[in-house]
């Protein structure tokens, strides 16, 4: 006979052995799993969304199931590749997806990590599932600003500084976020291990008007109204293709330039850059369009003054509110031809208390509005009657 | 003769390629292509200058602390200046920020910063003379303007922390220093400054002698050591106070030269060290300027990693030449 204590040491032992049976066992086992996802239905038997001009990511519908893919979800991100699998919420969870990021649809509680995604979610009128947002003191979004002065959505803070508390007592179904580096990944695992799921949004990486704005049928696919996203996106592309079309093929091209300097260094928006994407679309010919680079290049003043020294129009130059602004951040920008001309438009026509500016709030969704006003500033005699929306010329 | 070459050459070279001819003539006569003539009188004679003013201010600045501290590895911000400075800034960039606006920061204008500099610096001085009237080791001074420092430096940390991608971006430039932003109207205010804080280094080349000597032997002279002690204090202060609110916390300039000018003057005099250190520093800026602004290249370079590169090979250099180099023999 086993006294106690031995006994308690037997099955000590004993649970330790099946234990470290099972996790022998379960290393073929995880092997299994590998191969029923090659099981999973093929490729072909999905419906794919016609994304036309996004790059980040892509959408197959199966039957029973939608999956979603977000490729490279933040700058200098390469060969990684976020697979999420939505499923209407009135239907089971299909077996092959077991161990899969799942994510019940229509989406419910959504927080939010930048403002952006509210432009994205007004678009498919789901405004009211935000529950939670980071520095909500940014929106503009009135709807959005409204809910947050009843209470209805809570900060949740930013980036580093999320408050992991308040997003678990919120229990969203979905936290929407977005990375500037691999660091997000960080913050993904830390509220993947409190049972959350993240979802990464990447459209503020595409390099086009468009791109950004398609991501509105991502959005749309967790509300299951991907075929109202499709359609509204359809019409404003049209609208934005056919203004392209008119600008571009005039022939007098305005010399643009953009951005403003810090401390003697101008961060010039890079020749393939969304910025400059714009200027091309809008029939003006960027100062730097020769150049190659997506990210800004640190330029030195002086290469910029002998370049911009008689530009037509000057646009987006930081947060200046006036020409005024624009001479005090440095004396010397009073030396180019633009700043007598007049000719100097910002896009902070809406902008709220605290800075946060609408263009980069709904303009996101609103590419062929701010094409509009770009055209404007660029060939006034094309629209004559546009008001403009996110622009507004610096006064003198 | 150096330093005159290179001023000249910090004016010839630059990322915008203009003759060398067209130069000439636009400096003797004031006449030429327009642009070109705005590049040269606008945007490199100010830089020129600051880069002078800076490598003079921050070296003799250097030179003055190791001597009173009697530590080769003193500069000029040892007392804490940068630190208060990049406090006074990090409030007004970060701390407002927060509370304002985030897209706002690039409209602070430039004499915003510089106030706020001058303010934060202020502060630490007055805490640094505060302590050297009550405190007579020099050691204590020492670790209580490190002390001071560590402490604005984390509250400098703690309002990077929470702040915003935009705002520490700007706040981050400011750190890595710029000399190419200095207005006219500012360029006059800093060399009024600088010449003021040198006139008073000047004047005190001989309690710097003395206390190199040993504070006991100075006091034998009949030197009041308190007194000089606030005098150079007062002096770096306002030299390297100055050139951290209108260029930023510019590094390594105000350790290296002055060891650089020990050697190569292989004296402890500093009625020769202080010229030699003057000139070397204005050198040394000069040549960091022109390497920073990649001449034939559009790009710019912070000057405060370029004064770093081209300064340790030229310090490494000097001390394998000079095997038997000691700081204060």
């Amino acid at each position: 006979m086993l006294n106690t204590i031995e006994r308690k040491h037997f099955i000590q032992l004993l649970s330790l052995f099946f234990y470290l049976l099972f996790l022998i066992l379960s290393v073929p086992g995880c092997r299994n799993r590998s191969y029923d996802t090659n099981s999973m239905l093929p490729e072909k038997m999905g419906k794919e969304i016609n994304i036309a001009y996004a790059k980040g990511f892509r959408i197959v519908e199966f039957p029973g199931y939608t999956k979603i893919n977000v490729h490279n979800p933040w700058q200098g991100a390469e060969n990684i590749s976020f697979t999420y699998y939505l499923v209407n919420s009135e239907n089971d969870v299909p077996k092959e997806l077991t161990g899969k990021i799942v994510i019940r649809t229509p989406v419910k509680k959504i927080v939010c990590l930048s403002t952006t995604h509210i432009a994205l979610l007004e678009f498919v009128d789901e405004i009211s599932s935000i529950v939670g947002m980071s520095s909500p003191q940014f929106v503009t979004n009135n709807e959005v600003i409204n809910a947050i002065s009843r209470g209805e959505i809570t900060d949740v803070g930013y980036e580093k500084n999320l408050d992991f508390e308040k997003i678990v007592h919120l229990n969203p179904d979905l936290v929407l976020a977005y990375g500037i580096g691999s660091e997000v990944t960080g913050y993904m695992k830390k509220l993947n291990e409190l049972g959350i799921t993240v979802v990464l949004n990447g459209e503020y990486l595409e390099k086009e008007p468009l791109a950004k704005a398609e991501w509105v049928k991502f959005i749309a696919a967790f509300y299951n109204k991907e075929n109202v996203a499709l359609m509204k996106f359809d019409k404003l592309a049209r609208q934005y293709n056919f203004l392209k079309d008119i600008a571009s093929k005039e022939k007098d091209k305005p010399l643009i330039l953009t951005g403003l300097p810090w401390k003697g260094v101008w961060y010039m928006p890079g020749g393939e850059s969304f910025a400059a994407q714009f200027i091309k679309d809008a029939g003006g010919s960027y100062l730097w369009n020769k150049n190659r680079s997506i990210e800004a290049l640190p330029l030195d003043m002086e290469t910029v003054y002998e370049k911009a020294v008689n530009a037509d129009c000057w646009i987006n130059p930081g947060a200046a509110s006036g020409i005024k602004d624009i001479l005090r951040v440095d004396k010397r920008l009073g030396e180019l031809d633009v700043i007598q001309t007049g000719m100097i438009f910002n896009n902070n026509a809406v902008v709220n208390k605290k800075g946060g500016n609408d263009y980069w709030e709904s303009g996101v969704t609103n590419p062929h509005l701010i094409l509009k006003d770009l055209v404007k500033i660029f060939h006034p005699e094309l629209l004559p009657d546009h008001n403009f929306v996110y622009y507004r010329k610096m006064e003198k | 003769m150096v330093l005159v070459l290179l001023f000249l050459l910090d004016l010839f070279l630059g990322s915008v390629r203009i003759p060398f001819c067209e130069i000439v003539k636009i400096l003797i006569s004031g006449e030429g292509k327009e642009e070109w003539v705005t590049i040269i009188y606008k945007f490199r004679f100010p830089k020129a200058i600051t880069a002078l003013l800076a490598g003079v201010a921050l070296s003799v600045s250097g030179l003055q602390m190791q001597t009173v501290f009697r530590n080769p590895l003193a500069g000029p911000y040892v007392l804490g200046i940068s630190a208060g400075a990049s406090l006074g800034v990090a409030i007004l960039m970060l701390g407002f920020s927060s509370l304002i606006s985030a897209s706002n920061i690039l409209n602070i204008g430039n004499w915003a910063i510089v106030t706020a500099a001058w303010v934060g610096s202020g502060l630490i001085l007055f805490l640094i003379l505060i302590v050297s009237i009550r405190v007579r080791d020099i050691m204590t001074i020492l670790i209580l303007g490190i002390m001071f420092g560590s402490a604005t430096t984390a509250v400098v940390s703690i309002l990077q922390y929470f702040s915003h991608e935009t705002a520490l971006k700007a706040f981050v430039v400011w750190t890595m220093g710029s000399l190419g932003h200095v207005s006219h109207e500012q360029l006059q205010v800093l060399s009024f400054s600088v010449i003021i804080g040198l006139a008073i280094s000047f004047a005190s080349v001989k309690l710097l002698n003395a206390l190199l000597l040993g504070e006991t032997y100075a006091t034998s002279l009949g030197l009041n050591v308190k007194a000089s002690r606030i005098l150079i204090f007062l002096s770096t202060s306002i030299l390297a106070g100055s050139i951290t609110a209108f260029c930023g916390p510019i590094g390594f300039i105000g350790i290296a030269v002055p060891h650089i000018a020990r050697m190569i003057f292989n004296t402890a005099d500093h009625r020769i060290l202080l010229s030699g250190t003057l000139v070397l520093g204005g050198i040394l800026l000069l040549f960091s300027d022109i390497i920073a602004h990649v001449p034939g290249y559009d790009t710019i370079l912070p000057i405060n990693s370029v004064t770093a590169l081209v300064g340790i090979p030229v310090v490494v250099w000097v001390i394998i030449r000079n095997r038997k180099y000691k700081a204060f023999s």
